[in-house]
């Protein structure tokens, strides 16, 4: 049996056993790593996970089951136990169906020929031009980080005829390079991902993570004050996804659970923002013909100049909501759909980093921040850590700074958005370049 | 299963590997997600797979796969093998990887608890979760989302090296987190709160769950009329949920040998050195029955008590094999794994701050002006430099003595050895909490905690961007 028979096989049997409709979902992950630390080389990691996800419903009663394994056995099992589940579960009034068959289109450049064929040992040369590329000062004294390439592929089989077969690969390189001199250490990171190797310029990363290394010694302490804030595509990244995202998926606004579930076709941000999902995006991350319950994927508006234009949905939310699902049903072989982003773009404007910086007279410099996490999603609210800070004053990067906090809510630091620059970095399914906000509060 | 992981042993041991483990677990995990008194997910499945580790001539190798059969676990060896022979080559000599001793055992370990998980039918997991939902909904009218998050998770555990040792384990854990939000004039508040058990059911409801989901959303609703807090540097006075994610953050993430041996914590070349007020101790106790306690780490080793700070002087730090022959020292069962897909990594357990002798009452007094912070959101942590942000999930002023205004989204972030430096009393109250610890992707449970603590000069990110109007 290959591993649609066995799709084919849960979906059947779901059907034959009382379900009025049956949904299979398969995942496949086979990653391969390198990692180093204090600037050798440490180990290798291969891993295969892979699975497969039943949802039925019985008259809008709802039930899920899956298995790790793939044997006739495991799959009746599963059958069995997600009927029984949906048995308990009380009739949802306001489930609609699953997915009917669309036509898909091909995102181009998700499938890398080079990855997929790749062994384990062809990414140790790799790795040791990234530690060469960190060793720029005989201050750098350690180092750590590694390079990963993984393949995915995903199936999924429903009772309405929906079929859909799509796979990717992904490549992620990281270095994390620490800097001492008299007694003080300095940190400094970079890292990339691509859907293709060819993409990742090794050396690269290497040199910028030592360089902000080395720039983070000398950190001064500084006050309390307000001032504008440049977040580097990583910090930016970091709120997008951890906050903001979250803030624009369906189930929350029906619930009420972000402070934009009221502001549809309102301003919520300046006109120099505009923020798209495209599930389409060619060599993103998140791209993909179809998302995790067959619907095709599309490009979603999300705010246009500043203004908001959509949410994003899966099936059932977009149901609820009456409207069409926008493609953003996510999920792992071990869980019922739920809401994701697929990949978030931000428009860029036309400044360089050089140019936004030069306006600022006093600010900070922020390349990642530590507990976007902590973020309380319905009120926006969030007080994060700054992470490699710098000070800029007169329109320079000053120097190092040894703390900063950074406190504000999406809806404040939506409005505030001043400069949107035109270096556009991909973080993830995060693309953005770096984002200059005026006026916020910076502890110290 | 004993068959399958020696025939692997074998395999390894005659292409070369001077050191083989094998892991093989076989589970189930469920998860019921409750919202506005409408089940929303449940979902319940089975999972397996095997994780072999490999030394060679001081390089590892880990491969892993979701598959039990015996041609997809004999090329996971080999190409574990191959690679790590490859990168042996490129390692230098005082950087390869030897194994420090451990007794060799046959442990068997069993935490199912009285009522077992398995015993317990999905309607009573199903009920349990959906009545909680409806004590925060009923609670009051602005209370406009209430969602209850049910995990579980049973199944065995097979260890096995080249040295000897088996190790069986037989366990099971519960999991609820309850969230509450509350809206009021276009403000939206929420509140967060969890229990937990390792072992059965049984000691899930012995919690006290309905008086914790109507706290829940008691909280939820005084936070509707928090304030805007101050930014800048305060006297905190922080109670025991807090100061368990302060000393799990700040410190225990620190305390991991895998940080000291690559020269990414703070705490490098400590030992037995002064780090902090003499009155501060800290332990990480495995052996406690709590929430983040294992019999034995993924390594095979015993896990123990291990007090890593004693009278503000550095005393031990957290080990695995690998660690430990690195720094000379024992290992102490700190290498774990959220399951066979990774290889294990140095982790904490239960890690909390000894209490102290001060009363709660005679501390606040003391505190003219400062900022009370209570229960957390989570936190974060960077070892290499000791910068740590965490959120609490409710803040007041304190003013003369007194507990006073109910402030907003109160971050605290400093850096750790300064901060150890300005704790100024530690109280005699104690209570341990549950959470999960996320560090290299990988999730594993733990506990955490303390008594109320007062630091002086924290930094305090709040919202209101009056700079020096409030109390300094
Ligand atoms: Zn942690």
């Amino acid at each position: 049996m290959n591993t649609f028979d066995f799709l084919e096989l849960a979906v059947k049997e779901a059907e034959k056993m009382g379900a009025s409709e049956a949904e299979a979902f398969r995942e496949e992950v086979d990653s391969l790593e390198v990692k180093f630390e204090k600037l050798t080389i440490k180990e290798t990691k291969r891993s295969f996970v892979a699975g497969l996800g039943l949802r039925v419903t019985v008259d809008k009663h709802i039930g899920f089951a899956y298995t790790s394994q793939l044997s006739k056995k495991k799959i009746l099992e599963t059958v069995d136990k997600a009927l029984k589940i949906a048995k308990l579960k009380p009739k949802d009034p306001n489930w609609i169906s699953l997915p009917q068959p669309k036509k898909y289109r091909k995102v181009k450049d998700v499938f890398d020929a080079e990855i997929n064929n790749m062994e384990l040992e062809q990414l140790i040369d790799p790795t040791l031009t990234l530690i060469q590329s960190m060793k720029i000062n005989k201050k750098i004294v350690s180092g750590s980080g590694g390079i990963s390439v993984s393949k995915w592929e995903k199936l999924i089989l429903n009772s309405y005829g929906l079929q859909g077969n799509d796979k990717g690969t992904s490549i992620f390189a990281s270095a994390f390079s620490i800097s001492s001199d008299n007694e003080e250490t300095g940190t400094g990171m970079d890292f990339a991902t691509s859907t293709r190797f060819k993409n990742i310029n090794f050396e690269e990363i290497g040199k910028n993570s030592s360089e902000t290394a080395l720039k983070q010694l000398g950190k001064k302490k500084i006050e309390t004050f307000v001032g504008d804030i440049v977040f580097h595509p990583f910090a930016f990244a970091d709120l997008l996804q951890q906050i903001l995202a979250p803030e624009l998926y369906g189930d929350n606004v029906f619930k009420k659970k972000t402070p934009f579930y009221s502001k549809l076709n309102q301003k919520i941000s300046t006109k120099n923002f505009t923020l798209i999902d495209n599930g389409l995006y060619p060599a993103g991350l998140g791209s993909s013909s179809f998302d995790d319950e067959g619907t095709p994927t599309q490009e979603t508006v999300l705010l246009e100049k500043g203004v908001l234009k959509g949410f994003l949905y899966d099936n059932y939310w977009a149901g609820r909501e009456k409207v069409e699902s926008t493609g953003n049903a996510s999920r792992s072989y071990s869980g019922e759909p739920s809401i994701s982003f697929s990949n978030l773009i931000v428009k860029p404007g036309n400044k360089n980093l050089t140019g936004i910086l030069s306006e600022i007279e006093e600010g900070i410099y922020v390349i990642s921040l530590i507990g976007t996490h902590t973020a309380n999603i319905p009120s926006g609210n969030f007080s994060v850590a700054s992470y490699m800070p710098f000070k800029i004053e007169e329109g320079e990067i000053m120097y190092p700074i040894k703390q900063a906090m950074i406190s504000s809510d999406t809806s404040t630091l939506l409005s505030k958005i001043d400069e949107v620059g035109k270096d556009l970095k991909v973080v993830g399914g995060v693309v953005t370049p770096p984002i200059k906000v005026k006026n916020v509060a910076v502890s110290a | 299963m004993e068959d399958l992981a020696s025939k692997i042993i074998e395999l390894g041991l005659e292409k070369g590997a001077s050191y083989v483990d094998v892991r093989i677990e076989k589970g189930n995990n469920g998860k019921i997600t409750v919202s506005n008194g409408k089940l929303e997910k449940t979902s319940f499945g089975f999972e397996s797979g095997v994780g072999i580790t490999v030394l060679f001539n001081g390089a590892w190798g880990f491969s892993s796969t979701s598959s039990l059969e015996w041609s997809k676990l004999s090329k996971s060896m080999v190409s574990a093998l191959k690679t790590a022979k490859i990168i042996s080559k490129k390692i230098k000599e005082e950087n390869k990887a030897s194994l420090a001793d451990t007794p060799t055992i046959k442990g068997k370990d069993e935490y199912l608890g009285r009522e077992k998980l398995i015993n317990i039918s999905l309607e009573e997991k199903i009920s349990l979760t959906l009545d909680l939902d409806k004590v925060m909904e009923k609670f009051d009218g602005r209370i406009k989302n209430a969602t209850v998050n049910y995990l579980e998770g049973y199944g065995e555990k097979f260890f096995m090296n080249n040295e000897g040792t088996e190790i069986k384990v037989l366990g099971s854990r519960c999991y609820l987190s309850m969230q509450a939000v509350a809206v009021e004039n276009g403000k939206v508040q929420s509140y967060r709160s969890n229990a937990a058990n390792k072992g059965g059911f049984d000691g899930l409801k012995e919690h006290d769950l309905e008086n914790k989901a109507l706290e829940t959303a008691e909280k939820a609703i005084v936070l509707l009329k928090a304030k805007p807090a101050p930014s800048g540097k305060y006297t905190a006075l922080i109670d025991p949920e807090l100061i368990g994610v302060f000393v799990h953050e700040a410190l225990g993430h620190a305390l991991e040998a895998d940080s000291i041996v690559s020269g990414e914590s703070i705490l490098a070349n400590k030992l037995n050195k002064k780090i902090c007020a003499e009155e501060v101790n800290v332990v990480d106790d495995s052996t406690l029955n709590w929430w983040g306690s294992e019999k034995f780490d993924d390594e095979g080793t015993p896990t123990e008590k291990r007090v890593v700070i004693k009278n503000g002087v550095l005393k031990n730090y957290l080990l695995n094999r690998e660690t430990a022959s690195k720094l000379n020292l024992k290992p102490n069962g700190s290498a774990r794994a959220m399951n066979y897909s990774y290889k294990p990594i140095v982790r904490m357990s239960n890690t909390y701050l000894v209490k102290g002798t001060y009363s709660l009452e005679e501390v606040l007094n003391e505190i003219k002006e400062g900022i009370y912070v209570k229960g957390s959101r989570g936190g974060q942590v960077d070892t290499a430099t000791g910068t740590f942000q965490f959120n609490a999930q409710e803040a007041y002023k304190i003013e003369k003595g007194q507990i006073t205004t109910p402030l907003l989204d109160v971050s605290l972030s400093g850096l750790t050895l300064e901060t150890l430096n300005k704790v100024e009393a530690i109280c005699k109250d104690f209570k341990l909490n549950v959470g999960f610890c996320g560090k290299n992707s990988q999730l594993v449970p733990v506990g955490d905690g303390g008594p109320h603590v007062k630091v002086s000069e924290v930094v305090i990110g709040g919202r209101k961007q009056k700079i020096k109007g409030f109390l300094r």
